[in-house]
């Protein structure tokens, strides 16, 4: 499991206006971070700089020893694939399909010794998150609640060394989100997942090993 | 070696080999686009979120495929339609002149005037060594708007090949009818002179019906037959037999009795004696011309013209092509998030290009195959309405020409998508997926 390194971190926008400075962020394998800070402070930026599907533009982004800062985009997006699961804040599923296919989507593209072992994981965490997922009915019927936990079963089906979750619970309910926290945080500390999280939910922000802060682009506070 | 392989398979062969030879790009390309990947979940999901984008996209390409393989194959269907309606022709003697027109007024039936031949030539065609069966062919008549030709009985037996229903005339008030006419064995009718459509006087000659011909698929399915001496007959003119005639109608004619006739059909057995006649008859006097022949020569033109539909229909499935492309592009743009988000999670860039062009590439061939469809459909209804109103059997078919040319275009649709597949490809991941 790798570790994550950030040194002098910048991103500009494309017309050049800075959007994010980030001088210096260290998340050890299998720790938990929590990024907070104001609606358009630059949080989403971050996380997708760590997933590299954002270019940066000075600095150094390492996880262990592969460093994202000019790696080519087939390279990145592979060990992205490799690497992360990724959960974001609207779902993102393909609502044509069913919630079986939605968890076990990597396998549409993954190397062919690879997929069963994909199916079969997806078919037990949508289990574990109490998704029913034998009916074979298109996710557009089921609930945010499910909705989101579909995305979270997409995100671990591929047992990744990272999850990266954009506002995990912001669609939910308090019990629903409680419930998915625990998922989370449970399942990454038993399975000695990194999990980084932007948020804006106190719960899941007290719930992380450490938190960042960031506001107008700028890192206020390291704890 | 190859050429002498080739010429040697049969035509079907050929024909299927031809056929796979240009589904080859699309296997190709299908292959190497598809390699390692399983995109049909997503292909059946996306068929199901766009159906009426998906939908518009195989009508669209269903009704350009339609219309093409179907104006193709009538063209083909109307050659050999008209080809059919003269095989009953073999060999037709008429007064110098244009032979196109001599054509279409003897085997189609087209009013014409005609100058007549006379008796004396008559009797010299008749009494030929070779000739089997000669029979004066006399237009200018109709009944209703149906052509009346008066003719000899043997020329009936060779037209139709034995009859429907009823006998042959036998005298000059009985007529036997087409298979197309409405009349019935029994029934009267009394033609007037011309085709009906002008200034007019009627005969006053009824005629019984007494017999109803087989279909030929030609325009004589069209007419009514009747002796030709009731036609001169009719017309004041002397009636080809002499005082001490006994009634029976048809040959030989008394060549000073003979009032004249615009053609004549000649038929020989042997093939090669078709051939000697019609050198021997081709005089001042006198035009023999094979109807075939005739017919090849208007075949060659209507060639030029089948080159030009055939041009014409693959410009039109090019427009389609670019049309489908144009679309696929907009499609693209409505999969950008979908696509943006496969990338996100992992998905490598030739997986969204597979996505994108198997996407378009079901859309082409689902519209190739329901082209087909609507090209038989196409085909059944115009070969009815020109066999209305030409009275010539068109059974026009698809056939391999027409598959060749629908596997050509998904051939072709098919690699030329590969453009806004790789463009769908190439777009930003991070505007998509934020958009």
């Amino acid at each position: 499991m790798p570790d994550l390194s950030i040194e002098n971190l910048a991103i500009n926008s494309a017309s050049g206006r800075r959007l994010l400075d980030v001088p210096r962020l260290t998340v050890p394998s299998g720790g938990s971070l929590a990024v907070r800070g104001p609606s358009g402070a630059g949080k989403s930026t971050l996380l997708f700089a760590i997933a590299g599907l954002i270019s940066v533009t000075a600095g150094q982004l390492k996880w262990g020893q592969t460093d994202l800062v000019g790696m080519a985009d087939t390279a990145r997006t592979t060990f992205r694939g490799a690497t992360f699961g990724i959960i974001f804040q609207d779902h993102l599923l393909f609502e044509e399909l069913s919630a079986e296919n939605n968890a076990g989507l990597a396998a549409l593209y993954a190397p062919r010794k690879r997929r069963a072992g994909i199916g079969q994981a997806a078919r037990r965490i949508l289990t574990d998150l109490k998704v029913p997922w034998d009916d074979r009915r298109n996710v557009v019927s089921f609930s945010g609640g499910e909705r989101q936990r579909i995305a979270v079963a997409r995100a671990l089906a591929t047992e990744p060394a990272v999850i990266l979750a954009d506002e995990p619970t912001a669609s939910l309910d308090r019990k629903t989100a409680d419930a998915l926290i625990g998922d989370l945080l449970g399942g990454a500390k038993q399975a000695g997942r990194t999990l980084i999280a932007v948020s804006h939910d106190a719960a899941l922000i007290d719930a992380c090993d450490r938190v960042l802060t960031i506001e107008d682009g700028r890192v206020t506070d390291h704890v | 070696m190859f050429e002498a392989f080739w010429y040697a398979l049969p035509i079907l062969v050929q024909d299927i080999f031809v056929f796979l030879g240009l589904l080859v790009p699309l296997a190709i390309t299908g292959i190497i686009c598809l390699f390692g990947y399983r995109v049909w979940p997503l292909i059946a999901g996306l068929l199901r979120k766009h159906t009426a984008i998906s939908a518009t996209f195989v009508l669209l390409i269903a009704t350009s495929v339609g219309i093409s393989v179907g104006l193709i194959a009538q063209e083909r269907g109307l050659r050999e339609g008209t080809a059919r309606a003269a095989d009953k022709f073999d060999l037709i003697i008429a007064a110098p002149g244009s032979e196109i027109t001599a054509m279409l007024a003897a085997v189609y039936l087209q009013p014409t005037a005609l100058p007549l031949i006379d008796g004396a030539t008559y009797a010299r065609i008749e009494s030929h060594e070779l000739v089997d069966l000669a029979a004066p062919l006399a237009f200018g008549d109709s009944w209703e708007g149906v052509p009346v030709v008066g003719t000899t009985p043997p020329f009936v037996d060779h037209l139709s090949e034995g009859l429907r229903a009823g006998r042959v005339f036998e005298t000059m008030e009985e007529a036997v009818a087409g298979a197309n006419t409405p009349l019935q064995v029994g029934d009267v009718v009394e033609p007037v002179h011309g085709d009906g459509s002008d200034d007019f006087s009627e005969h006053g000659h009824p005629y019984t019906i007494v017999g109803k011909m087989n279909r030929t698929g030609s325009p004589w399915d069209n007419a009514i037959l009747v002796a030709v001496e009731s036609v001169w007959d009719v017309h004041a003119m002397p009636t080809g037999h002499g005082p001490d005639w006994d009634g029976t109608l048809g040959g030989p004619f008394d060549p000073s009795q003979f009032a004249g006739t615009p053609a004549v059909l000649v038929r020989a057995e042997q093939l090669w004696a078709n051939y000697s006649l019609q050198s021997e008859f081709n005089t001042a006097e006198t035009m023999a011309l094979f109807p075939g022949n005739v017919l090849a020569q208007l075949h060659a033109l209507m060639g030029d013209i089948r080159q030009v539909m055939s041009v014409l229909a693959v410009a039109t499935q090019v427009l389609v092509a670019v049309a489908v492309l144009a679309g696929l592009s907009m499609l693209s743009r409505i999969l950008a998030r979908r696509m943006a988000l496969l990338r996100a999670l992992g998905a490598p860039r030739r997986f969204v290009f597979a996505v994108t062009w198997t996407f378009a590439t079901v859309l082409i061939c689902l519209g190739a195959l329901l082209g087909i469809v609507f090209g038989v459909i196409a085909t059944a209804v115009l070969s009815m309405v020109i066999t209305a109103l030409t009275d010539i059997l068109v059974q026009a078919r698809l056939a391999w020409p027409e598959m060749h040319l629908v596997a050509g275009f998904v051939s072709t649709v098919a690699v030329l998508s590969l453009y806004p597949a790789y463009r769908a490809s190439r777009r930003s991941l991070l505007d998509d997926l934020r958009s």
